[in-house]
């Protein structure tokens, strides 16, 4: 939340003042600041290390065709809200390896549509030059891609450097490097799985590691009668092959 | 001992559960994004996802999930087609030839939006006019129909990451929207796909095995 309260972003904090200054009819939509600043925020206070690390990891994984320079990136510089004349992108990454530079423009959306039909591609021609453009990635990122895929299908600009990335996504990559870095990358790791299950976004962790119940229970598709009562319920081991599917089944 | 049982058994539905919903929210964001492909996008534009579940008779669990996309076939423009995956953990979606694991299956066919009522995979198959290429690969209807309407499936227990996802269902898919025949899409070395045989004198049932990689 600082980075909006820094930037004006938020009105949250009046919440706290007391009554007679609150602004109950500011009808704003803050919602997506929020959320790109109390999840997003937070990497500017990390390691360069855990920062570079997440950046290039989400890169990596969603848009391996971009090519960026091998080995671990030295520097990160996060931009919030940065403006460029009338337009105001949510963020702008700076990645270094050296010399070497990529840039990551990112428009962040929550609840909210895109402002009018071409904000996007009018972010990426008159935010950064030609050669700006040339080592960089224009990420979108929404509870859902589908604001960002229709602006790509009517027009595309990018050439292949617009990546259409759902909250969820940001956060299994979140989730797959939580123990990678530092002590500070897990912290804010676990704050920001946290934060994102609380509003219904949970990353996969996949089937392997879930521990069925060690007997379970295997009678057909029923799983108690309630006028017989409990007592009824047998619980006999899985046999090798049920005579009708079960759900539980002991993990090999 | 019996009271602790059941109440484990509900904690790991609710676990599976998450997982299926977390999966299905991958799925959707990588089918996405294949279709930003060149050469798909080429052919097909999309519209928005529709869901829909199935529970169990006494509406306890849920059973089934299923999503799709419609596509727009570009020279036609209308929607033609229903890109989508519907998940079964019991019942008809993955009772099939005596299978006991939860199925995954992946489909591009006519009939939408997602309804578990009305546009599912329900074994038997019923008067779908399918058939069965290379013993992986449904086709529905005239198999010389372009472009086909088709399904195939994994096990779902062996999708556990990213790159699962991508290798078992994203790149079979992307080589069936653009024509391949079964036996290019879906190698064995996908991994957990799952090999039908018909069954003589039962019409739409199927034995089904894993092929393992």
């Amino acid at each position: 939340m600082l980075h909006a309260f820094l930037r004006n972003k938020s009105g949250l904090h009046r919440r706290y003042l007391p009554a007679k200054q609150r602004d109950p009819g500011n009808g704003r939509v803050t919602q997506e600041d929020e959320v790109t600043s109390t999840v997003l925020g937070p990497l500017e206070f990390l390691p360069k290390s855990s920062t570079t690390l997440f950046w290039t990891e989400l890169i990596r994984t969603y848009a391996p065709s971009f090519g960026l320079p091998d080995g671990d990136a030295t520097d990160a510089v996060m931009r919030f809200w940065p403006t460029f004349g009338k337009l105001q992108p949510d963020l702008l990454v700076e990645l270094k390896w050296g010399r070497e530079v990529r840039l990551l423009l990112i428009e962040i959306k929550w609840l909210s549509n895109l402002s009018g039909d071409n904000q996007l591609e009018k972010q990426w021609l008159s935010c950064l030059s030609r050669q700006e453009r040339a080592v960089a990635l224009h990420l979108f990122i929404g509870i859902e891609t589908a604001e960002g895929y229709k602006a790509l299908a009517q027009k595309d600009v990018w050439g292949g450097r617009l990546v259409l990335l759902s909250w969820m996504q940001v956060l299994n990559t979140v989730f797959h490097i939580r123990n990678a870095d530092s002590p500070q990358l897990h912290a804010w790791a676990r704050h920001v799985l946290h934060f994102l299950r609380l509003v219904g976004i949970v990353p996969f962790k996949g089937f392997d590691e879930l521990s069925a119940p060690e007997h379970p229970i295997g009678r057909g598709s029923i799983f108690w009668r309630g006028t017989h009562g409990f007592i009824g319920l047998l619980a006999p081991d899985v046999p090798e092959r049920a005579q009708k599917p079960i759900f539980f089944h002991v993990s090999d | 001992m019996l009271g602790s049982k059941i109440s484990a058994c509900f904690d790991f539905v609710a676990e599976v559960g998450q997982e299926v919903d977390s999966l299905s929210g991958i799925l959707r964001d990588e089918m996405m994004r294949a279709m930003l492909d060149a050469p798909l996008m080429q052919k097909y534009s999309v519209l928005k996802w529709a869901g829909d579940y199935r529970y169990s008779d006494s509406g306890w669990t849920c059973t089934d999930v299923i999503y799709d996309l419609p596509l727009i076939i570009k020279r036609r423009r209308t929607v033609g087609l229903y890109l989508g995956f519907q998940i079964s953990l019991n019942g008809p979606g993955m009772r099939v030839g005596g299978n006991r694991e939860p199925l995954l299956h992946v489909f591009c066919w006519r009939s939408g939006p997602a309804s578990m009522k009305d546009s599912s995979m329900a074994f038997p198959l019923k008067d779908e006019g399918e058939n069965l290429q290379d013993g992986s690969l449904f086709v529905f209807g005239d198999e010389n129909r372009t472009p086909r309407s088709w399904a195939f499936t994994i096990a779902l227990t062996g999708i556990n990451t990213i790159e699962d996802v991508r290798k078992k269902v994203i790149k079979p898919m992307q080589a069936l929207l653009l024509g391949a025949p079964a036996r290019e899409a879906l190698t064995a070395d996908i991994g957990g796909l799952i090999h039908y045989e018909g069954i003589e004198g039962k019409p739409g049932d199927y034995t089904a095995s894993v092929v393992e990689a």
